[in-house]
């Protein structure tokens, strides 16, 4: 699945009708919707709030997360309102630091870096057309992910809402400016290469040493050179599944088992 | 290629980045402080950026000069170096040790390469001994050649210091990127060969096997000192015919004896990258076979290693190039 996240209900909204996603009322105070294939939770405003729920979220084992996309609003002095961005680098104000997504090359998306700030900013002077833009949660947003993610499969996609002028943005301005670019994120979501995270035949050689383990016991150092001979075995002999051991000499003694796993090695090596 | 480059704030004016940037117009631009805020992020995907590889360019600061390893010979011609002028290679070898040395896949281009001549100057004047210097260490300097034509100057540099050889070693067929340079018998151009069925199945984007040899045949006849590497000899299905009719081919190929030697060697890795690159990729036996550790590095058992040397030495039994045989381990 792939999560989104928003800091705000406001640029949640035409995201939730958008892609049809429902509540999960499984966590009491984070907000989070779902359908099939996309996970949305509304962060709340700041660093820490988005790496806290971002964190959470990332948590649920049967999820099975590939991938991570911020969505939101953010200030800039020199570009359009309205106008889309997917982030490239992201510095955090209080410590300097900065975080950069892979951000390969999608077709139609003008990239730029964002400064994450702790307290809304109203001083242009500290951004540059290196970092053009400013929020308050992509820094937090990636510290997070990135502990449970690869870089390639974290991004920011920010929409440009104010000139930094301090003024209060209503609900309904911030959601309008989400719905703008709905056709946007839609063509995002479907180029977007979240990587590939699973691996040819993990399944088959799983199965085959649960029931290996289920006829013999073997130690987790066999366990180990087995899984990976059995790896080059597949990976060189693609046309025939695993061979299927022998147990008839196997009458419980270790030193047994020992000529059995040898022989069952050699036979997927060579 | 390329469609993002970063640069390193400081390089920015620098005239190698100008004239690199030249070559890619269209490329994303992204500026950074330092190439290893780019390079060395924890959580990158090798096998995602090999896919949409960068280019980073950078400064080199310091170590400009590193003291050889021992699983590479020197071929008697003084103590041996490298350099790092790049990082990362254009080709996808699956057998590849730069996937286990370093956490990106990205290019790293060293932009002031001057200072890595006068830091080799310097490391001359300090030492009485000749040195030999593998240029293409970390990354295949012919291979990019059309791009930052970075192996020109070395050579021309090498010209000047008698007492410094080099060597580039490359899988690509790119001689006629130094078309035109005079041959010098202390720049030795070496040619990674494998049987035509490895290269297909083992290393991806580069030239293949009958492109080498007419690029070798070409630097041997224009009077360039030729290596051949046959390394790594890799234990795929039918090692033995494989390689034999590879052998074969060879010697029918190229005059042999006009090469200079000929350095042979079977897989082996350090230990520890090897880990790291079964945890980046399980798409390649080449990983998976059984290994054994001897001096720190993981290789094939001996009786496969010895075989595979036995093999080598039954193509080229005769006097002379028995002699410029090198087998590595």
């Amino acid at each position: 699945m792939i999560l989104i996240t928003t800091a705000l209900q406001a640029e949640a909204q035409p995201l939730l009708t958008h892609f049809k996603l429902k509540h999960d009322a499984r966590f009491k105070r984070i907000q989070l919707y779902r359908n099939n294939e996309l996970l949305l939770a509304v962060t709340g405003v700041c660093v820490t709030k988005a790496s806290a729920v971002t964190s959470a979220v990332l948590s649920q084992p049967d999820f099975d997360i590939k991938g991570v996309l911020n969505i939101g609003i953010a200030g800039s002095a020199i570009h359009k309102n309205g106008s889309l961005f997917r982030i490239n680098q992201i510095k955090q104000a209080s410590n300097k630091a900065c975080f950069y997504p892979e951000a390969e090359p999608i077709k139609g998306f003008q990239q730029t870096g964002i400064l994450c700030v702790d307290e809304p900013l109203t001083d242009a002077q500290q951004l540059s057309e290196r970092f053009s833009l400013v929020d308050m949660e992509s820094a937090g947003l990636f510290t997070a992910a990135s502990l449970f993610l690869d870089v390639n499969q974290i991004e920011c996609l920010k929409i440009v809402s104010d000139k930094l002028e301090g003024i209060w943005l209503g609900k309904e301005f911030i959601s309008e400016l989400i719905s703008s670019q709905l056709n946007e994120i839609d063509a995002f979501l479907n180029q977007k290469n979240w990587g590939n995270t699973c691996n040819p035949h993990d399944t088959e050689i799983e199965n085959w040493l649960v029931l290996l383990e289920q006829n013999i016991p073997i130690t987790l150092t066999q366990r180990r050179s087995l899984h990976n001979f059995a790896r080059f075995y597949l990976l060189r002999k693609t046309t025939s599944g695993l061979p299927e051991p022998d147990f008839s000499t196997y009458s419980g003694k270790p030193s047994e088992r020992d000529v059995i796993i040898e022989n069952l090695s050699k036979r997927l090596i060579n | 290629m390329f469609s993002r480059i970063y640069i390193e704030e400081s390089v920015l004016e620098h005239h190698q980045t100008k004239q690199i940037l030249d070559r890619f117009p269209n490329s994303e631009r992204i500026i950074i402080e330092h190439y290893k805020d780019v390079f060395n992020r924890s959580g990158q995907d090798w096998r995602f950026q090999k896919e949409h590889q960068a280019l980073i360019l950078a400064e080199r600061k310091d170590t400009f000069l590193y003291a050889g390893s021992g699983y590479t010979p020197s071929f008697g011609s003084g103590a041996f170096y490298y350099n790092a002028v790049m990082l990362n290679c254009i080709y996808d070898c699956d057998y590849c040790y730069l996937q286990g040395l370093f956490p990106s896949a990205h290019v790293v281009v060293f932009v002031n390469q001057d200072d890595f001549r006068k830091a080799l100057v310097e490391e001359l004047d300090k030492t009485q001994e000749n040195m030999y210097l593998a240029l293409s260490y970390d990354t295949d300097l012919l291979a990019f050649e059309g791009l930052f034509g970075f192996a020109r100057p070395w050579i021309e540099f090498t010209e000047q210091e008698p007492r410094l050889s080099i060597e580039l070693r490359t899988k690509s067929a790119n001689i006629s990127a130094i078309k035109g340079l005079k041959p010098n018998s202390r720049t030795v151009l070496a040619w990674s060969l494998s049987p035509q069925s490895v290269i297909d199945l083992h290393e991806k984007k580069t030239a293949s096997l009958q492109a080498r040899l007419k690029a070798i045949q070409t630097a041997m006849d224009a009077g360039w000192p030729i290596r051949l590497c046959i390394d790594p000899m890799l234990r795929v299905p039918n090692w033995e015919s494989v390689y034999q009719e590879f052998l074969l081919h060879l010697s029918h190929s190229i005059d042999l004896q006009k090469v200079k030697d000929i350095s042979v060697g079977t897989f082996r890795m350090n230990h520890a990258f090897l880990k790291r690159m079964k945890q980046q990729r399980k798409d390649t036996s080449l990983l998976f076979d059984s290994y054994v550790i001897k001096d720190g590095a993981l290789s094939y058992h001996d009786e496969t290693v010895s075989a595979m040397y036995d093999l080598v030495k039954s193509y080229f039994s005769d006097e002379v190039m028995a002699k410029k045989l090198d087998f590595i381990f």
